[in-house]
């Protein structure tokens, strides 16, 4: 196994308050790999910076080989790097098979002057594309919403519309930012079948989730982050038992 | 030396009109986060009141009419329009102001006609030599009646009335739940607006003369400089205005008058390039 | 680690995509924006609105020409404002630099009007371009005022410039198209509808394609856009070229309409009126703006005839602070939810 993702060192500051502490990350190609902590812990900021949302304050980020430190998320996402949103960031006046469509961007080319007036070909790459995007959102289970509006759906719902999109790019890297949280029962099993079936055909996917439970049973790899450093590193056994995160989750919230 | 020193003193003047009504965005602007455009409109509007007819009536008493209703469209403006759609989208309302700004002018062109008409200065058209400075009375008074207003205003505002109204802008929710009656609050600031408008109206209209569309174009400059001190405080607000009236004085004298415009908005885009938050310097963090 | 980069070729990693969703192999799927009878009934309409000046007189066509040339100027603010989500009030200064390239071009270069037009729009997306990246890292209220601001230093550079006719502007110029002069109101017409129809199917083609999604992923969140890769500052920069260029053809051809330009084309006036249109028509609407144009400017052409060409504006800005207030979604959004609430209403129907 190979990194496809490698952190060291990250680190980002707030004012005089530091919420990623020399972080190191490895995400092993082909891998589904969990990022979990107490909320506060610096999940999200981490994840932005690794992202290329946020901008860094220290330490360097490698993508498949590549010193990928600073790119902007626009770069990255073309480079394969795909992700979710916490808080919805869904196209709301859209409809769902539009919001998963744009999120194939990278992968359509159809050039001048198919670019800017709808030829045969445009047709054709479209069609293609959109029967692949149909098939995702059956795979997540919104075959049935496909045409209806983000903004008309249901939370849990738009969890999973955010999923899609992001799967649609065909990333070589996934990132999910808690994409479990405010889910219905019924969602969170679709979520976690979607999850062993990503990994079966091949993607390496980086969850994060405050709930250490839900993730157990499908990582292959656990980082715990508490109060911006990473206080634990393995598989997720190990990590279970390890001392510190026991401590970390100890008297916080009883899903822990 | 002369010049410089009339410079000095024309540009404080023109500064002072386009701090009267910056200080009138600033007020709302720390407040509710709405620009009102409609200000210029406004200070256009109790110009005409104060200076086209009603000649034996006393100056005084056109004043206090002209700047009542001010407040008066004020206030109403914001109950009847802005409110609503500001609560759904600021920048609507942002735009709904600049039409209503265009209603109010037409409207005034219709009762009054398009063509510009003089004004004459309540303090007539002397003039004062002070050392080098050869200054009319009139620029006096436009100094002396906008000092006295900022002083009000910066009285008020460091008062705990002022202390309700920048917590206010911090955070409305939690200002409402410590029980400030932030409703109510809003419409003394879009009256006090209204009040710092048709000031400046007042004072504007014997140096331009006055016209329908004069407030369109003062809305838009006292923008420019309410940005370039920085809209989030009513200080840096009235000093950037200032600030604007003496380079466009400076400019006026020493390169061309001809070229004003040019300035004034070259100023805004620059700043716009260079601080792209606007002076304000307060970038939103990310947070997704 | 080098030998694993190949994951990330693409093709290897569209195969983990494709492997993921095989199981929906020969679906048929639903063409979007409507079927072959819509897009018949488009053509015939274009067609019939093409030939309406063989139909009407002399002053009727001179209207419709203007009508046209207004047309043009609402679909560039549809694009970037219903589009793209920039709301711009920098339309007059792309329309009057349009006016008056157009008139050096034939004036001081001699150019036939195709390449004078060529050159317009041109010139009218390098404006566009300006504007977009002066304009790149601000947003909302400092947009509008930025690109206003734009056409008020515009005038003041024209009403300064002898060479250009200062304020009295430039008139006697004669703008040809392929040697026939275009103060043939017919003529004028025709041009314009040329440039009107083809704006518009770029249009439709991009809202139907990649490039529309992109725009629109923009205007929706864009930090959502950037992060599936697209670069929301080359799309901003694409938009705004584009309605420079197409803005600057109106400015272009009012120019042969009016047969006078002077510093007026950068004026409030008309960006208070395309404003009206593109509010009260719906942003997001194209015909919506298209209607809603053609009846405000019908309405502004002959307020003379019944005593109200004084009111012009007032209604204008009237129209702006109303429809915001009681129909936010302008015309379009009304049309666009009365369908809407109809379709819904029957699949209601017939899911009982």
């Amino acid at each position: 196994m190979a990194a496809l993702l490698e952190a060291r060192g990250v680190t980002r500051r707030w004012g005089g308050l530091v919420a990623v502490n020399e972080v190191d990350l490895v995400v092993e190609t082909g891998t589904l790999h969990g990022l979990i902590g107490p909320n506060g812990a610096g999940k999200t900021t981490l994840v932005n910076m690794l992202t290329g949302v946020d901008r860094l304050d220290g330490g360097t980020v490698t993508f498949a080989g590549e010193d990928v430190t600073g790119v902007p998320a626009h770069r990255l996402a073309g480079r394969g790097v795909a992700r979710s949103f916490q808080t919805s960031q869904l196209f709301e006046d859209e409809s769902v098979v539009d919001n998963v469509m744009a999120g194939r961007h990278r992968l359509i080319e159809y050039r001048f002057p198919h670019t800017f007036l709808t030829t045969p070909r445009t047709r054709r790459v479209e069609r293609e594309h959109r029967l692949h995007v149909i098939g995702l959102l059956e795979l997540v289970g919104l075959a049935e919403d496909a045409n209806r509006r983000v903004s008309q759906l249901p939370y849990g719902r738009r969890r999973l519309v955010e999923l899609a999109r992001a799967i649609a790019s065909d990333p070589t890297l996934l990132v999910l930012d808690e994409p479990a949280a405010g889910l219905p029962g019924s969602d969170v099993d679709v979520l976690a079948q979607v999850l062993v079936r990503l990994r079966e055909v091949g993607f390496t996917v980086l969850v994060i989730e405050h709930n250490i439970g839900l993730l157990v049973s499908v990582c292959d790899r656990m980082t715990v982050l508490s109060e911006g450093r990473v206080i634990a590193d393995g598989d997720p056994e190990t990590v279970r038992r390890s001392p510190e995160v026991i401590e970390a989750y100890v008297g916080r919230t009883p899903d822990a | 030396m002369e010049t410089f020193v009339l410079l000095v003193a024309g540009g404080l003047v023109t500064g002072c009109i386009y701090a009267l009504i910056a200080a009138g965005y600033a007020v709302l602007y720390t407040a509710t986060g709405f620009v009102n455009f409609a200000l210029g409109a406004q200070a256009m509007l109790a110009g005409y009141i104060t200076y086209a007819g009603f000649e034996d009536v006393p100056f005084l008493f056109r004043a206090v009419v002209a700047i009542v209703a001010s407040v008066v469209v004020s206030v109403l403006s914001w109950i009847v329009f802005y409110r609503r759609v500001s609560e759904q989208d600021m920048l609507a309302a942002v735009i709904m102001s600049f039409g209503f700004s265009i209603v109010l002018a037409e409207v005034v062109q219709l009762v009054a006609g398009g063509v510009p008409l003089p004004a004459r200065s309540p303090v007539g058209s002397g003039r004062h030599e002070l050392g080098p400075l050869s200054i009319s009375s009139h620029s006096i008074l436009v100094l002396v009646v906008s000092a006295l207003l900022f002083a009000l205003l910066a009285t008020v505002m460091s008062s705990r009335g002022g202390a309700t109204v920048r917590a206010m802008f911090q955070d409305r929710e939690m200002a409402e739940t410590l029980g400030v009656a932030t409703n109510r609050m809003t419409i003394v600031l879009f009256a006090a607006s209204g009040v710092f408008a048709g000031a400046a109206g007042i004072l504007t209209a014997p140096i331009l003369s006055l016209s329908p569309h004069m407030g369109t174009r003062l809305a838009l400059i006292a923008f420019v400089g309410a940005i370039l001190g920085g809209l989030g405080s009513i200080r840096s607000a009235i000093v950037g205005a200032i600030i604007l009236g003496m380079l466009e004085a400076f400019f006026a004298g020493y390169i061309s008058p001809d070229w004003r415009a040019t300035l004034v908005f070259g100023v805004f885009v620059v700043i716009l390039v260079l601080k792209p938050a606007g002076v304000l310097g307060r970038v939103a963090a990310v947070k997704v | 680690m080098s030998d694993q980069i190949t994951v990330t070729d693409d093709r290897r990693a569209a195969g983990v995509g494709d492997a993921l969703v095989t199981a929906s192999g020969g679906r048929k799927v639903a063409d979007p924006g409507g079927g072959r009878a819509t897009g018949a009934a488009a053509l015939l309409a274009a067609a019939a609105v093409a030939a309406l000046p063989l139909a009407t007189d002399y002053s009727t066509t001179y209207l419709l020409a203007y009508i046209v040339i207004i047309a043009l100027l609402g679909t560039s603010l549809h694009l970037l404002m219903g589009l793209m989500g920039v709301f711009s009030l920098g339309q007059a200064a792309m329309f009057g630099t349009g006016a008056y390239v157009a008139v050096v071009a034939s004036d001081e270069l001699a150019l036939d009007g195709i390449l004078g037009l060529l050159l317009v729009a041109l010139v009218g997306a390098v404006l566009g371009l300006v504007m977009g990246a002066v304009t790149l890292r601000v947003t909302d209220l400092y947009l509008a005022l930025a690109t206003l601001a734009v056409g008020y230093i515009f005038e003041n550079v024209v009403r300064n410039t002898d060479w250009l006719g200062g304020p009295q502007g430039r008139t006697g110029f004669v703008i040809t198209v392929a040697g026939r002069s275009l103060d043939d109101p017919r003529l004028l017409f025709w041009v314009g509808i040329v440039a009107l129809y083809l704006f518009i199917v770029i249009i439709w083609s991009m809202r139907r394609s990649k490039l529309g999604r992109a725009f629109m992923a923009t205007r929706e969140s864009p930090i959502a856009a950037r992060s599936i890769g697209i670069d929301t500052r080359r799309y901003k920069l694409l938009g705004f070229a584009l309605a420079g260029a197409f803005s600057g053809i109106a400015g272009a051809l009012y120019a042969a309409w009016s047969l006078v330009v002077d510093p007026s084309v950068f004026g409030i006036d008309l960006t208070l009126s395309v404003l009206a249109i593109a509010i009260v028509g719906g942003l997001r609407s194209l015909p919506g703006i298209l209607i809603v144009g053609a009846a405000l400017t019908y309405f502004r052409n002959s307020a003379a005839d019944f005593g109200a060409a004084d009111y012009v504006l007032l209604v204008y800005g009237s129209l702006i602070v109303l429809s915001l207030r009681f129909l936010p979604q302008g015309l379009g959004g009304l049309l666009a939810s009365t369908v809407t609430a109809g379709t819904s209403r029957m699949r209601g129907r017939r899911e009982s």
